[in-house]
């Protein structure tokens, strides 16, 4: 632990209250979108960069304090989440879309039929894979290298932020190609949700490698975690496929269903990783 | 928590860091990815066989979908284009009217284009023979206003120069039609469709 890190006392942070405030912020989000969409009657339609930006920030910034929350023993620097947040956003996010939609060219050969043969590879061999791998470099070989990553949360914490920056960036060209506001808005607080979570499971495993004893098997848990968030996402991206396929005949509300549900089911898991992980935290009996 | 197994971060640079760096783990997701590579070599240039009613088969892009079509009629699309104008390949069916001399094949055809399309500019014609049947090949340019629609007459959109090439076929009366049309711009990017979907077209033999 860093001299720094020592010297900040461990504190016990109250998280219900705020942590329910939070979601109900999200519900007044999602219902805020749909009144002006119902208010100015708007349909499908590219949204300007401000709104745009509005659109998926907020979800972004919801849960964003929403995971770091979570982390009630030891609160991370916040310089150092929001670094995570930005490079998941600037790094990771422009990588894996340039090997998914340039590299592999993806749209190109995967069809249009939902759960077709090629579809189901591209999402876990590409999608998934290129995803997952850019979040799990971005938090390895940076924050996990720190000093500040100091207890198994922590791999959490920081690897949900990366999700959620990631998260942000893919949201933000989503939202810029048109879209029904409410849909729209839906979308982005679920995808956001979802790859925050899909990161939190590789930020469990990086937790647990990273005080693994040696001789351990570290590589195997990495692994391990890199393999089911991969599957999540796969899975994820078959389920959202959906809702944001282009000039199809779309029932979004079925796809956002599915992915919803879905993403809450992953959110479920990663808050008992989460608890599990503060159960053994240091800081607790600090 | 002291990290147990962890050297303390030294400033030695990124191959100090990635000696330390659980390199298996990112040839892991570099050996899925190469997994993905092979499915997609795979599929990229995939081809299927698409029939018609009148005996007649061709070779589409795998991932173009059907489109629902007057019958006697094919409409194949690539929908995932982000483009207004998506790439087509139809197949039609018609009647020749009474009178009509097979001689007159080049000059029907290119004639029945001109009535309907706007600006068509024809680029190349060729006679061909098919299944030991008359044909000719007309290549050809026009303009298309993507945003028109019937019902709307206020509805429009920026106009698309499109590359199109038309295979038509003397069947006994009747006269089979392929058609290949792209975007000037996804003409451009991929400029062997048309030549590869007319190649496949294949005839059933004289019954």
């Amino acid at each position: 632990m860093s001299e720094q890190a020592q010297d900040r006392k461990p504190a016990t942070r109250r998280v219900l209250w705020p942590q329910l405030v939070l979601l109900l912020g999200l519900l007044a989000y999602v219902g805020a979108a749909h009144a002006i969409q119902r208010v100015w009657d708007l349909g499908p339609r590219p949204v300007g960069t401000l709104p745009a930006l509005a659109l998926v920030l907020v979800p972004a910034a919801i849960w964003l304090v929403y995971f770091y929350l979570l982390d009630r023993y030891e609160p991370e620097p916040t310089h150092y989440v929001l670094s995570m947040f930005l490079l998941g956003a600037l790094v990771a996010a422009p990588i894996a879309s340039w090997v998914i939609n340039d590299l592999f060219t993806v749209e190109a050969w995967i069809g249009v039929t939902p759960f077709s043969g090629e579809r189901i590879a591209a999402s876990f061999l590409v999608v998934g894979a290129a995803q997952e791998l850019c979040k799990y470099v971005v938090v390895r070989y940076t924050v996990y290298l720190s000093d500040e990553f100091d207890e198994p949360a922590d791999g959490i914490v920081y690897s949900t932020a990366t999700g959620i920056g990631f998260a942000t960036a893919l949201n933000l060209r989503y939202v810029s190609s048109g879209v029904l506001l409410t849909v729209g808005a839906l979308n982005v607080t679920i995808s956001t949700l979802a790859h925050a979570c899909f990161a939190g499971v590789v930020g469990y495993a990086l937790g647990l490698a990273k005080f693994t004893p040696r001789g351990g098997p570290r590589q195997l848990r990495l692994a391990l975690g890199l393999l089911c968030a991969i599957g999540l996402n796969g899975t994820f991206f078959l389920l959202q496929d959906l809702v944001v396929r282009p000039g199809m005949d779309l029932r979004p509300w079925r796809g956002l269903l599915l992915s919803g549900l879905f993403a809450l089911a992953v959110f479920g898991v990663i808050s008992l990783l989460m608890r599990r992980t503060l159960r053994a935290s240091p800081a607790r009996e600090g | 928590m002291p990290a147990t197994t962890e050297h303390r971060q030294r400033d030695e640079g990124i191959g100090g860091v990635l000696r330390r760096g659980d390199l298996l783990v990112p040839a892991l997701g570099l050996l899925i990815l190469c997994g993905g590579w092979l499915v997609r070599s795979g599929q990229i240039d995939r081809t299927t066989e698409r029939r018609f009613d009148g005996g007649l088969s061709l070779r589409a892009p795998a991932s173009w979908i059907s489109l629902p079509a007057a019958r006697g009629r094919l409409v194949l699309t690539d929908v995932v284009v982000p483009d207004t104008f998506k790439p087509r390949i139809s197949v039609a069916d018609e009647r020749l009217p009474a009178g009509f001399q097979p001689a007159e094949l080049r000059g029907y055809v290119e004639l029945n284009l001109q009535r309907r399309l706007e600006l068509f500019h024809l680029v190349a014609a060729k006679q061909t023979k098919l299944a030991g049947r008359r044909a000719v090949r007309l290549d050809y340019a026009y303009a298309v206003n993507p945003g028109a629609r019937a019902d709307d007459p206020a509805a429009t959109d920026v106009p698309v120069a499109v590359r199109a090439s038309t295979l038509a076929v003397l069947v006994g009366e009747r006269l089979l039609r392929v058609q290949v049309k792209q975007s000037v711009a996804q003409h451009r990017a991929e400029p062997g469709l048309a030549d590869a979907v007319l190649g496949s077209v294949r005839l059933e033999a004289r019954r």
